[in-house]
């Protein structure tokens, strides 16, 4: 089942720092749409993100299998594929944000830590809808 | 002028494509058979250095193809990039006064510093304007240094745009003091050219001296950077981050990736 949400950037930036850090964030780096789709053949859930543009995506191995997508010019995130078991979903969800978060701090560039930050907040915000796009 | 060479480069294109196709034709006729002298060696010409002949043509064509590509991409839309800048100052600044010149909203776009070559040095790349709302400075030779490897090495608000491909914050600086012999000594000037990422004799030789200014990257559809946006004015209040003007900021570059 495929799950659609529209993102509007200021309920993931509630206290003060993070809207701080939207101030920052270049409309190019800030997703509109997140769409996930589980595929109980594979096991795989696949999380997209659509932003302003259609930026070409490369992609890049973390640990646990779990893939990362980013754009090739900007190294924002474009889409994470998660192998994951239906009822970890939420569980695994919560270990990709804190990764995200931790993996950030080491980003060469801001707006890539920026994109990072927000990614992280809009799925520890809707890990429960995403988990639920799975049953 | 640009527009006048491309529509110029497009027009001989075609005509030598043509020319092409007339000599195929020309070279069946025989040259004895012509009455006149001129037309008769025509002919012959055309005979006897065929291969030459069309060779030249079609490296003329290739020639202009070249040209006609390289003026198209550096004129792309450029009077209606300039015509969204024109309409954004009006609803950003929302000044229709006679200092409405004291705000101005610029696009520049990265170039090669060819006389870099001269000195034998790999061509570094500066950002130079590119089109500017208004009709006042819309010529600028100011360049500002970008580095996609050494983050102090860009400069200006707009090279700090670049580099963190990304938005700054609204930079307020302090007023120029007015008469200043030496400004290296002033330490308002050192301020002042602190705050916008550049040096003070660069600052000393600002013609415009803004008092606050906010600069944005320009992507491509591909995401690829295309140039930078930067909002500046000499009124230290006009440029802020409040809810409207940042997402005019905003909707202002999404059209931009739009029209490029």
């Amino acid at each position: 089942m495929t799950k659609k949400i529209q993102l509007h950037a200021q309920d993931y930036m509630t206290d003060s720092n993070k809207r701080g850090l939207l101030l920052q964030l270049s409309v190019y780096d800030v997703p509109r749409l997140l769409t996930s789709d589980f595929d109980e053949k594979t096991g795989v859930l696949k999380i997209e993100f659509q932003y302003l543009d259609q930026e070409p995506a490369r992609t890049e191995d973390l640990q646990n299998h779990l893939s990362l997508r980013v754009g090739k010019e900007s190294g924002k995130i474009i889409g994470i594929d998660v192998p994951v078991e239906k009822f970890r979903i939420e569980e695994v969800l919560i270990g990709i944000s804190h990764r995200l978060r931790d993996r950030a701090d080491a980003l060469p560039r801001q707006n890539q830590r920026s994109n990072y930050e927000f990614v992280s907040s809009v799925l520890d915000a809707n890990k429960q809808s995403l988990a639920e796009a799975a049953i | 002028m640009p527009q006048f060479v491309r529509r110029w480069a497009s027009y001989l294109e075609w005509f030598l494509v043509a020319l092409l196709a007339v000599l195929a034709g020309l070279r069946t006729l025989d040259p004895e058979k012509a009455s006149l002298e001129l037309w008769r060696a025509a002919l012959r010409l055309v005979r006897d250095k065929y291969f030459l002949l069309v060779a030249v043509i079609a490296l003329l064509v290739f020639a202009l193809k070249i040209v006609h590509s390289v003026l198209e991409r550096w004129t792309a839309n450029k009077g209606t990039l300039k015509t969204v800048l024109d309409n954004v100052h009006k609803t950003y600044f929302g000044d229709n006064s006679e200092r409405a010149y004291e705000h101005r909203i610029s696009l520049f776009r990265p170039r090669l510093n060819l006389r870099d070559l001269f000195k034998f040095k790999r061509p570094s790349r500066s950002l130079r304007l590119y089109a500017r709302s208004g009709t006042a400075y819309s010529k600028s030779p100011r360049r500002f240094r970008i580095d996609d490897n050494n983050e102090g090495m860009n400069e200006g608000v707009a090279g700090r745009a670049w580099f963190i491909n990304g938005k700054t914050p609204v930079v307020p600086l302090p007023e120029w003091p007015n008469g200043i012999e030496d400004p290296e000594s002033d330490q308002t000037c050192r301020d002042y050219a602190s705050g916008g990422f550049i040096s003070v004799a660069q600052a000393a030789d600002l013609r415009v001296k803004s008092r606050c200014l906010q600069a944005t990257v320009v992507r491509k559809k591909t995401g690829e950077r295309w140039g930078v946006l930067v909002f500046d004015s000499r009124d230290p209040d006009k440029v802020s981050s409040n809810q409207e003007q940042s997402v005019l900021v905003d909707v202002t570059v999404a059209l931009l990736t739009h029209l490029l």
